[in-house]
């Protein structure tokens, strides 16, 4: 249903129907809410022990199944999996992969120029007079799993890169493996450790991965990643609170094959060329500047592209940025992209390729209740790879329309799947989907309430506690489209979904 | 033979294999709708095929010849995949030159439960709740579970024989469990005057 204003404002009805509790045909426990017919095997928690003798990392996130392949009579696909953390304690406790970017002790303060000065570490401070921070100290714990999903049963899991940081989502290739990209901005290589911000490339086969980071897709506080099989683009999301641009690298190498993006390229920028819709109408400047942060459904622009010269400048802090971002540090591509004149996106979330066309998540988009731009409950773009047009098919009103959903993918059958990251509180996060009119609805729902008696019977390792606010992340399907992949973050689970899915568009 | 009259039960699957068992049978020919994909991994002893349902209607026929046929049967197993996206609650497959001699296993992997009958040359399962993700006949992995048999004593090399797999309409099933009534009590009946 779609407001006067241009946004959703109520739920549409699920084809699927109504969601009750199901217990978890792993553990038995009810773990999430779902429609009649649909059921799930939960498996990869974390602290689980992986084939190669590790205890699964927390913090599960972005995900894709990379590979499908026959063995024998069966069907076997491997999923990556990302694991959005920060420092631990210890190295034993980092993620210790076949291959491993950042294995030092980090100990210190990073400070960041620009506008202001600030210096970083457990807090941020940004006055001068005040004395710095409690330092950084621990080991750079971020990086992927790869799981092994065999005849519709779990099979194995083992550790596929380490050493990264923040490894919020990524994207899958055309040719199986994963982008893995790292949330962060922060510089260690002055403390201990290495810059950050990067994207990796983690292979199906955890050997072959790539540790080496991607330095000309450019050093952002990267989200998601989505590859254009018809000319090897590869499109980046950026997730800074309104100082998010939105990119693309241009691989030199064009053959499609692993650690092909390795090997020279060109970082580019959006840039509104053209105003094709709007329904508030602006400038193009200002189009550029602050319209992508409260678009109404419908709102359409055509985008060109514009040369980053620098893909690995050193962020800057800036002031005064729209939406109530008195000071803030920007990564320094994004710095250079707005010197042009480029768009400016609230936080880039997740972004999926299907059938010529990106399908991109800002969580953001939209008004806070004090009306500040690119604070609202988000919105979905869709960007036609051949008309380069970008239009809003979807915002969020209120948040029980959708509560900043954040990353995104298209089922076989060309269904939207959402995942809710707003902790909506005691209902729960929801997994949403988005009907062919651009409505979402409701489809799965959070009931991760684990008390101790109930962790101890499932033989699992994590805290006792209420989950069901905590975002789901990771969604992706088997091209079959028989099974949806996607995790809890926080405690760490994974499930695989299986269930009429032809009910539906999903 | 009282294993000839009750060909039902799963738990009837052991010990009642026919002897020797040395045919060797492949796909001839398959009549399924487009989208629907029969792969053949049958052999000696065995018949063996994986189908991808992406359409449930019209049945899938597959027509196995046989190579040799020193055997009065042969194994059977297959790797049902549900790929048109919809619950299945029944399964059908039917023989024709051939009858099933025992029902063996049926493996899901999402929670449904199936209960498998069959008599003669019609087997049927019910699935509770309805299968959507697809399911094993026998033992297609090599794993622990049981093949089902298939009688195939009254061919001989060059025969054939067809089994038509269908995802009956649930208005139709009914009918479906009436003939399976009817075989059986037509298998009492013969066994008896045997």
């Amino acid at each position: 249903m779609l407001a006067a204003t241009g946004k959703q404002t109520l739920p549409a009805v699920s084809p699927y129907g109504a969601v009750a509790p199901v217990n978890d045909l792993t553990t038995g426990l009810p773990l999430l809410r779902l429609p009649a017919g649909f059921s799930y095997k939960s498996y990869g928690w974390t602290g689980d022990l992986m084939a190669d003798g590790r205890p699964t990392p927390s913090s599960h996130d972005g995900m894709a199944v990379v590979e499908t392949r026959r063995v024998g009579r069966s069907m076997e696909h491997v999923i990556v999996r990302n694991h959005e953390r920060g420092l631990v304690a210890t190295a034993a406790a980092a993620i210790d992969a076949p291959h491993n970017y950042s294995t030092g002790l980090i100990n210190g303060i990073i400070t960041i120029g620009g506008a202001a000065t600030v210096r970083i570490g457990l807090t941020t401070v940004t006055n001068p007079l005040l004395p710095n921070p409690a330092p950084f100290v621990g080991y750079v714990a971020g990086g992927t799993s790869n799981l092994v999903f065999r005849d519709g049963n779990w099979v194995s899991a083992t550790s596929s890169i380490g050493g990264t940081l923040g490894n919020c989502a990524g994207g899958p290739t055309p040719w199986g493996s994963w982008l893995t990209c790292e949330e962060t901005l922060f510089d260690f290589s002055g403390i201990g450790g290495k810059k950050h911000g990067y994207v990796f490339e983690s292979d199906a086969n955890p050997q072959d991965s790539i540790a080496t980071p991607i330095v000309e897709m450019g050093r952002l506080a990267h989200e998601a990643v989505a590859v254009d099989p018809a000319t090897g683009y590869v499109y980046e999301t950026e997730d800074n609170r309104n100082l998010c641009g939105f990119f693309r690298y241009v691989p030199t190498d064009l053959s499609g094959t692993a650690g092909s993006l390795q090997n020279s390229g060109k970082l580019q920028a959006a840039r509104i060329k053209t105003l094709v819709r709007q329904a508030v109408p602006t400038s193009l400047t200002q189009a550029n500047d602050v319209a992508l942060l409260n678009p109404d459904i419908g709102d359409e622009y055509q985008l060109e592209w514009v040369d980053i010269a620098d893909p690995d400048a050193s962020p800057t802090v800036v002031a005064s940025q729209p939406g109530g971002v008195t000071l803030g540090v920007m990564a320094g591509p994004t710095f250079e992209a707005r010197s042009k004149g480029c768009a400016r996106m609230a936080r880039g979330e997740g972004i999926w390729y299907a059938a010529g066309k990106m399908f991109i998540v800002d969580t953001a988009s939209g008004l806070d209740a004090n009306n500040r731009p690119g604070r609202g409950e988000g919105a979905v773009w869709e960007f036609n790879l051949t008309t380069m047009h970008l239009r809003a098919i979807f915002v969020s009103a209120n948040r029980t329309v959708g509560n900043n959903p954040d990353n995104v993918t298209v089922s076989p059958r060309g269904g939207i799947v959402l995942c809710e990251d707003g902790g909506f509180g005691d209902a729960g996060a929801r997994l949403l989907g988005l009907n062919p009119a651009g409505e979402v609805y409701m489809f799965c729902l959070n009931n991760t309430n684990l008390s101790a008696p109930q962790i101890s019977a499932a033989g699992k390792n994590v805290a006792p506690g209420d989950y069901r606010g905590l975002e789901f992340a990771g969604a992706c399907f088997e091209p079959s489209g028989r099974v949806l992949f996607v995790s809890i973050q926080t405690p760490g689970i994974t499930f695989a979904i299986s269930g009429p899915w032809a009910r539906g568009n999903l | 033979m009282k294993s000839k009259t009750l060909l039902a039960s799963i738990a009837l699957a052991s010990g009642m294999l026919f002897s020797p068992l040395a045919s060797a049978v492949f796909v001839s020919s398959t009549s399924a709708a487009a989208g629907n994909i029969v792969t053949d991994y049958s052999g000696v002893d065995v018949a063996a095929i994986n189908l991808d349902i992406a359409v449930a209607l019209p049945p899938t026929t597959v027509n196995f010849q046989i190579e040799r046929g020193d055997g009065a049967s042969l194994a059977f197993n297959a790797v049902i995949a549900n790929l048109f996206g919809q619950g299945i609650g029944r399964f059908l497959l039917t023989l024709e030159n051939a009858t099933f001699v025992t029902i063996g296993s049926v493996g899901t992997s999402f929670g449904s439960v199936p209960t498998a009958s069959g008599a003669g040359a019609i087997a049927g399962i019910e699935f509770l709740p309805a299968e959507n993700f697809g399911f094993t006949l026998g033992n297609p992995y090599g794993l622990s579970a049981t093949d089902w048999t298939i009688d195939i004593s009254n061919l001989t090399a060059g025969d054939s024989f067809a089994l038509r797999l269908a995802v009956p309409e649930p208005g139709s099933m009914p009918l479906v469990l009436a003939a399976l009534a009817l075989c059986a009590t037509s298998m009492c009946r013969r066994t008896r005057q045997d």
